[in-house]
């Protein structure tokens, strides 16, 4: 499964972490810990296994909270899923 | 000390050496914040504090970078709300340009929170603007100033503002500037141009090409009472080759507007990084333009500013100008957008 941004989540990069809006009616939301390493990441789709192996120095003492970092940014609606 | 740190913060990633500034003691950080949020450099701040170019604590730190959050979160509602205002204009087939605001931030910084905005500027035709504010106004905004006389904004003013039920100003302009340069001649010429588009979300709106952006930034800096250091830096970071940007400026007739911010941005934030803005610094400016920027700067009712902007427009539209800001005194009065602004935005 390929992971990727939300297209019509707007975001901005701060030093805190990205900070994001998803469409109407949502509110701004900063990311922080390994969502926003993913989010800041995503780039382009990719799987959690290309996410894991360029995030590895980021992310090695988090590297368990992936895949649920992963799953909790789609549930909340601010990533999509490709086969 | 805390204007040393904003003008390196406003030249913070721009090409050539400058000295560091002195490093910002904690009980100076809530002034920083004050002083950094009107010039529109709360983003560069940020990133200069994360880049080591600017010295606070760690507790300065958090604070802008919580500061930082704070007008990232403002923007990001801001830049939703211009889809709503592309979608409602569009639809209604109304031709758009939007202005400053994402249009700058997503196309000319490194990443658009280095430019932050604070309401939604929109450029659209004369003949657009009366259903342009109906559109707005039955989409729940309310309008900031009543029209000072039917008329009078569609044919001499400066833009329309409005507030949306969130809080969040539409600026529906009808030229790029207050005063002479915005009545001396309709901003026909950047109509007949090509429009660049921004991406928001999965939107493409349709904004001023490259030229015509460079050319608004360098009106929008000194058409204000003072030139803001954000709008320095745009003029700045939004500088390419110059020629396109100063033959529109002279359709126009705005081409001093070029070279006065030009002059400015180099005292500012140092010798100017690109060939555009040394040939724009060099170029004469005439007797009539110096006495239509110096008007921006002065102080004085909006008023006397509007009356003695008059002499901009053609002989021929003169007096009916006169007389509909005389109307306008017996009724509401003529806003600031009429006259000269005092307060910069976008």
């Amino acid at each position: 499964m390929r992971y990727a941004r939300h297209p019509e989540v707007l975001w901005r990069s701060t030093s805190r972490g990205p900070v994001l809006l998803p469409p109407s009616p949502g509110d701004p939301e900063r990311l922080g810990g390994v969502a926003a390493v993913v989010w800041e990441l995503l780039d382009a789709p990719s799987t959690a296994a290309e996410l894991s192996a360029t995030a590895e120095d980021l992310l090695s003492p988090e590297a368990a909270g992936l895949q649920e970092s992963l799953d909790a940014l789609v549930d909340r609606g601010l990533l999509t899923v490709e086969p | 000390m805390i204007d040393e740190v904003l003008r390196a913060v406003a030249a913070h990633g721009l090409p050539g050496d400058r000295p560091p500034p002195p490093e910002v003691p904690d009980d100076r950080i809530e002034e920083l914040l004050r002083e950094a949020a009107p010039e529109k450099l709360l983003g560069l701040l940020d990133q200069a504090v994360a880049d080591g170019a600017v010295a606070v604590s760690r507790h300065g730190a958090e604070r802008i970078g919580e500061e930082a959050v704070r007008t990232q979160a403002w923007c990001l509602l801001v830049e939703r709300h211009h889809l709503e205002v592309h979608r409602l204009l569009t639809d209604a087939g109304i031709d758009t340009r939007f202005l400053k605001g994402p249009s700058a931030a997503h196309r000319f910084y490194e990443h658009p929170a280095l430019r932050p905005f604070v309401d939604v500027d929109v450029l659209i035709r004369s003949a657009d603007l009366d259903r342009a504010v109906d559109l707005l106004m039955g989409a729940g905004h309310t309008r900031n100033q009543p029209e000072p006389v039917p008329g009078f904004s569609a044919r001499y003013g400066k833009s329309v503002t409005l507030r949306s039920p969130a809080g969040i100003e539409v600026d529906l302009h009808r030229t790029l500037a207050s005063g002479p340069y915005g009545l001396v001649r309709p901003p026909d010429a950047l109509w007949r141009r090509t429009p660049a588009h921004v991406r928001l979300g999965t939107a493409d709106l349709a904004v001023l090409d490259p030229s015509a952006a460079f050319a608004h930034a360098c009106i929008h800096a000194v058409t204000g009472r003072r030139a803001r250091l954000g709008s320095l830096r745009d003029v700045v970071q939004l500088a390419g080759p110059s020629e396109d940007a100063l033959k529109l400026a002279e359709q126009l007739r705005a081409a001093a507007c070029l070279v006065q911010a030009a002059r400015l941005a180099t005292e500012a934030l140092g010798p100017p990084a690109t060939a555009p803005l040394r040939e724009l610094e060099q170029a004469p400016v005439s007797r009539r333009d110096q006495r239509w920027l110096t008007l921006y700067t002065q102080t004085g009712s909006y008023r006397s500013v509007a009356l003695r902007s008059a002499s901009a427009l053609p002989v021929v539209d003169r007096p009916r100008y006169l007389v509909m800001l005389a109307r306008a005194g017996r009724s509401s009065g003529v806003s600031r957008r009429d006259g000269v602004d005092t307060a910069e935005k976008g």
